[in-house]
C-alpha cells in the first residue's frame, strides 16, 4: 500500500510543494532546515491542515483533493502521530491516555482500559498506569505517546522529532523502542528528524526539503 | 521577597504614589467595614427583604452563568477557530457591553425585548409573552453585561491552546465535540475557572441594566445591588450590611482565583 502526496500548501508568503511517495514498511526520513515545512507535511497527512492544491491518496483512498472538495477528517484517516514532547493529555493518567483512542472509537470503558493495560505492559510501562504525565520522565512520556498511538492500529505512523526534547538517556531509550516498533509496524512511517545518527540508524529512505528564499519562501519536498 | 529585589534602587517617590493609589482603594472599603452595624447585622441580613434579594441574586446570577457557559463557549470557540466575513466587527460588538454604560445596555434591551421593542412587540402580540420587568429580564440584563467577560477570556484561551493536543485527539479518533469536551476544556481549566468566576461576579453585581430593563420590584427583580440602592434611599443602614456581604463575596472570588487560577498559571499548567 502506498501513500502518495502531490500537493502544495500556501500560508502567507510561504509555499510548500510536496511530491512524495512512501510504501508500506518504508521509514521515510524528512529532513531540511527549520521552518521548511517538515511538521506541516505531517499535519497534511494527518488531516490537521488541508492542501491548497493537489491530492493526498493512501491505498486508493483520497484523503484530500482540493479540486474535488474532498477532505477526510483526521479521525477517519487512521493516521497516528507522535509529537516531539508526546503531547499527552495532562489531566489523564498514563493508562487513560492510552485508552483514549479506543474510547473515542467506541470501545466500552472496561474493555478499553484492559486493552490499554496490555499495551502499557508491552511498552514496559505496566507499573506506571496510574501516573500523570508530569510524574513521568521524558522517555517514559514518549513511550506512553507511542503506546497511545499504536493501540489504535494506525495505517500510517507519523513521528515529529520524537527524540528532540529528550536527554541522552531518554533519547537512547526512545530510539531503541522505535527500532523495535518499526520491525512490527506494517504501514509507511514518516520520520521528521534533525539528528543524522537517528536517521542513519532508522530511516530506509530520505527526502529533503529544499528552500529557496526571495520575496516568497518556496520549499520543495520530493523523493 | 529576596534580598536581590531590594538592593537595586527604586525610582524616587514611586512608593509615595503607589501608597496614594492603595489608600484611595482601601479607604472606602475599610469605611464600610468600620460602619457596619454589627449589633443588628444578623437581624438585617435575615430580614425578608434581604433574604429575598439574596436568593434572587444567587438564583439569577447562577442561571446567567450557566447560559453564558452554554452559549458563550461556542461563540468563543468560533471566534478563535473560524474565519468569516466581518469577524473583527462581530467580535467588537460581542464585547461591547464590557465598555458600554450598563444603563445604555438596559435601554437597548428595553427597545429589543420591551413590550414595544423590536422582538418584544412580536412576542407580546403573538404569544402574549412579556419579558421586560420580569425575572427573565433580570437574567437577560445580567447575561448582556456579563457574557462578554466569558467570551474574552475563553477566546484567548482557545487561541493559546496547544494545537498538538487537539490534533492528537482527532487523529486518535475523537470527533470534534469529544475533543472539545474531553481534551480542550480540561487543558484550559484555569482559564475556564477564571472565566466562570468573572462572569458570575459581574452578573451578581449588575445594577444599571437591571433597574432599567427589569425594574426594581422586591421579590421579583430586586437583586442585591438594587436592594442596597433602595436601602440607601430609605436612609436605613441595611445598605452597609448588604454592601459588606457583597464585598465578602467578591473578595472570596478573588482569593479563590488566586489559589486556583493564578496559582495554576504560576506552576505553568493545570
Amino acid at each position: 500500500m502506498t501513500l502518495r502526496m502531490t500537493c502544495s500548501i500556501d500560508r502567507g508568503n510561504f509555499h510548500l510543494k510536496i511530491d512524495l511517495t512512501a510504501q508500506d514498511g518504508e521509514v521515510l526520513a524528512i529532513i531540511g532546515p527549520n521552518g521548511a515545512g517538515k511538521t506541516t507535511t505531517l499535519m497534511l497527512v494527518a488531516g490537521l491542515l488541508a492542501c491548497s492544491r493537489g491530492q493526498i491518496i493512501h491505498d486508493g483512498l483520497v484523503f484530500d483533493d482540493a479540486a474535488e472538495g474532498v477532505f477526510v477528517q483526521p479521525e477517519n484517516r487512521h493516521v497516528g502521530i507522535v509529537f516531539q514532547d508526546g503531547a499527552l493529555f495532562a489531566h489523564l493518567s498514563a493508562l487513560q491516555n492510552v485508552a483514549f483512542g479506543l474510547r473515542a472509537r467506541g470501545t466500552k470503558k472496561r474493555e478499553a482500559l484492559a486493552t490499554a493495560a496490555i499495551m502499557l505492559d508491552s511498552f514496559d510501562m505496566g507499573s506506571y498506569g496510574a501516573h500523570l504525565p508530569h510524574q513521568l520522565s521524558g522517555g517514559q512520556r514518549q513511550r506512553i505517546a507511542l503506546a497511545r498511538t499504536l493501540v489504535t492500529a494506525p495505517a500510517i505512523l507519523l513521528l515529529d522529532e520524537p527524540t528532540a526534547a529528550l536527554d541522552t538517556d531518554g533519547r537512547d531509550e526512545t530510539r531503541g523502542l522505535l527500532s523495535h516498533v518499526f520491525t512490527s509496524f506494517s504501514g509507511p512511517v514518516l520520520l521528521v528528524s534533525h539528528q543524522t545518527e537517528e536517521i542513519n540508524a532508522m530511516a530506509t529512505t530520505i527526502a529533503r526539503i529544499d528552500v529557496q528564499r526571495d520575496a516568497n519562501v518556496v520549499a520543495t519536498l520530493t523523493n | 521577597m529576596t534580598r536581590q529585589q531590594h538592593t537595586l534602587k527604586a525610582p524616587t517617590g514611586i512608593a509615595l504614589l503607589a501608597a496614594v493609589c492603595g489608600v484611595v482603594i482601601f479607604l472606602p472599603l475599610g469605611a464600610v467595614v468600620a460602619r457596619v452595624p454589627w449589633g443588628h447585622f444578623w437581624s438585617t441580613l435575615s430580614s425578608e427583604s434581604s433574604t429575598s434579594a439574596m436568593w434572587l441574586s444567587l438564583r439569577t446570577s447562577f442561571i446567567t452563568t450557566v447560559l453564558a457557559i452554554v452559549t458563550g463557549l461556542p461563540l468563543a470557540w468560533t471566534l478563535a477557530h473560524r474565519e468569516f466575513p466581518l469577524k473583527s466587527i462581530v467580535r467588537a460588538i460581542c464585547v461591547l457591553p464590557m465598555v458600554l454604560p450598563p444603563v445604555v445596555g438596559g435601554v437597548a434591551l428595553l427597545y429589543a425585548f420591551g413590550r414595544r421593542g423590536v422582538v418584544g412587540s412580536i412576542l407580546y402580540d403573538w404569544f402574549n409573552i412579556q419579558i421586560a420587568f420580569t425575572q427573565s429580564a433580570a437574567i437577560l440584563a445580567q447575561y448582556f453585561v456579563a457574557v462578554p467577560f466569558f467570551i474574552v477570556v475563553m477566546e484567548s484561551a482557545f487561541e493559546q491552546a496547544d494545537i498538538r493536543l487537539t490534533g492528537a485527539a482527532r487523529t486518535l479518533g475523537a470527533r470534534p465535540w469529544r475533543t472539545l469536551l474531553h481534551v480542550s476544556l480540561p487543558s484550559m481549566k484555569p482559564a475556564l475557572i477564571a472565566a466562570i468566576a468573572l462572569t458570575w461576579a459581574r452578573a451578581l453585581g449588575e445594577f444599571g441594566a437591571t433597574i432599567t430593563f427589569a425594574g426594581n420590584s422586591p421579590g421579583r427583580t430586586q437583586t442585591l445591588p438594587l436592594a442596597i440602592y433602595g436601602s440607601l434611599e430609605n436612609r436605613d443602614d441595611g445598605a452597609l450590611t448588604l454592601s459588606f456581604v457583597m464585598m465578602a463575596i467578591s473578595f472570596s472570588v478573588l482569593i479563590l482565583l488566586r489559589q486556583r487560577w493564578l496559582g495554576a498559571l504560576r506552576r505553568g499548567g493545570v
